[in-house]
């Protein structure tokens, strides 16, 4: 085994990618959460849901974040909010890829309506570099 | 990957029903705080529902063929302006009626695209502001002032939503007379109208 394989496989890896991984869900949560009417909007720009359940999503969303950083983070549960992270992330990529391949351009809302990332390549690399990063912290330790 | 007997994690059944768990936290946990929000005086919770859409065309408001008379500059200044309704909503508008307003000086345009998009190329006359900068920063819309105008908003046309959604915005921010231009500057400079480029004129 390289010594690559062997970094990969240790424990600690999985470890160190869990918090790390735990605090991008964090962060992601607490810039959404305080602002639920700017997520549904961005939501739709996604125009991947029909019209109606935007508003639930858009509430419920960054607590799942959260909880789901929490455990990454804490190390409680944590290979649980790895998966439910690894789920939440495939879905993204794959809302980020149809839109780009619609050809529509606007923020992603991904980090609350600060950072102002629109939809496009660098999103959609950052978007499978998570995705990656969590399939790693979903191993079993 | 331990073989040295230490405890393990759950498995897959465990691990399941965990992620299980935080999902059906965060949902509860997610329309708790809405819940605790719309209660809130004042509300800041969202509906759990969105409103049906409220827009519909300015065309819709006017007299029998007051509006086919504006296409070309000759008839617009013979024919009568359009009326713009006091409605609640935003409404749509289409180019003739836009350039015979615009023409006569009766509208205040607004480009809700990027500062970079419109400083590349703008409908002359019309001022920037980026609807991603006033999710973040509401004051700037109460600042925009119409000078008793009408408002007409347009963004990049097509699947463009900026401009809609900034409507929407300067709607619930208690602007009246607000109309959304969805051909935008695409449709603008297809027809040849004038346009103007760099930093133009800050709201």
């Amino acid at each position: 085994m390289s010594a690559f394989a062997r970094l990969l496989a240790a424990p600690r890896t999985t470890r160190i990618v869990r918090i790390a991984l735990g605090l991008v869900m964090l962060a992601a949560a607490l810039t959404k959460i305080g602002n639920p009417a700017a997520l549904a909007t961005q939501i739709t720009h996604y125009r991947v849901l029909p019209v109606g359940p935007e508003n639930l999503l858009a509430v419920m969303l960054p607590w799942i974040e959260l909880l789901a950083g929490l455990a990454l983070v804490s190390g409680f549960r944590a290979r649980s909010g790895a998966w439910l992270a690894l789920a939440m992330l495939v879905v993204f990529t794959a809302a980020v890829g149809q839109a780009m391949a619609r050809g529509l351009d606007f923020e992603c809302g991904c980090f609350g309506t600060g950072d102002a990332t629109r939809v496009g390549a660098a999103k959609l690399i950052e978007n499978l570099a998570l995705t990656a990063a969590a399939a790693l912290a979903a191993r079993r330790l | 990957m331990s073989a040295d007997g230490s405890t393990r994690e759950p498995g897959g059944g465990g691990t399941l029903r965990g992620a299980l768990l935080i999902l059906l936290a965060g949902m509860a946990l997610g329309a708790a705080w809405n819940t605790l929000g719309l209660a809130s005086r004042p509300p800041w919770g969202i509906a759990w529902i969105p409103p049906a859409p409220t827009a519909t065309r300015l065309e819709a408001f006017q007299p029998p063929g007051a509006v086919a008379a504006g296409t070309t500059a000759a008839h617009a200044t013979a024919a009568p302006l359009p009326v713009i309704p006091d409605v609640p909503g935003p409404l749509t508008i289409e180019l003739p009626a836009f350039k015979h307003l615009y023409d006569a000086g009766r509208v205040r345009v607004v480009d809700a695209r990027e500062r970079s998009q419109y400083e590349d190329g703008h409908i002359a006359g019309a001022v920037s502001l980026p609807f991603d900068g006033v999710l973040a920063e509401r004051e700037k819309v109460r600042q925009l002032d119409a000078g008793g105008r009408a408002f007409v908003i347009y963004c990049s046309g097509g699947t463009c939503e900026l401009s809609m959604d900034l409507a929407k915005v300067l709607v619930d921010s208690g602007k009246r007379k607000v109309l959304v231009f969805e051909g935008g500057y695409p449709a603008w400079t297809a027809a040849g109208y004038p346009v103007e480029h760099g930093p133009g004129i800050e709201p």
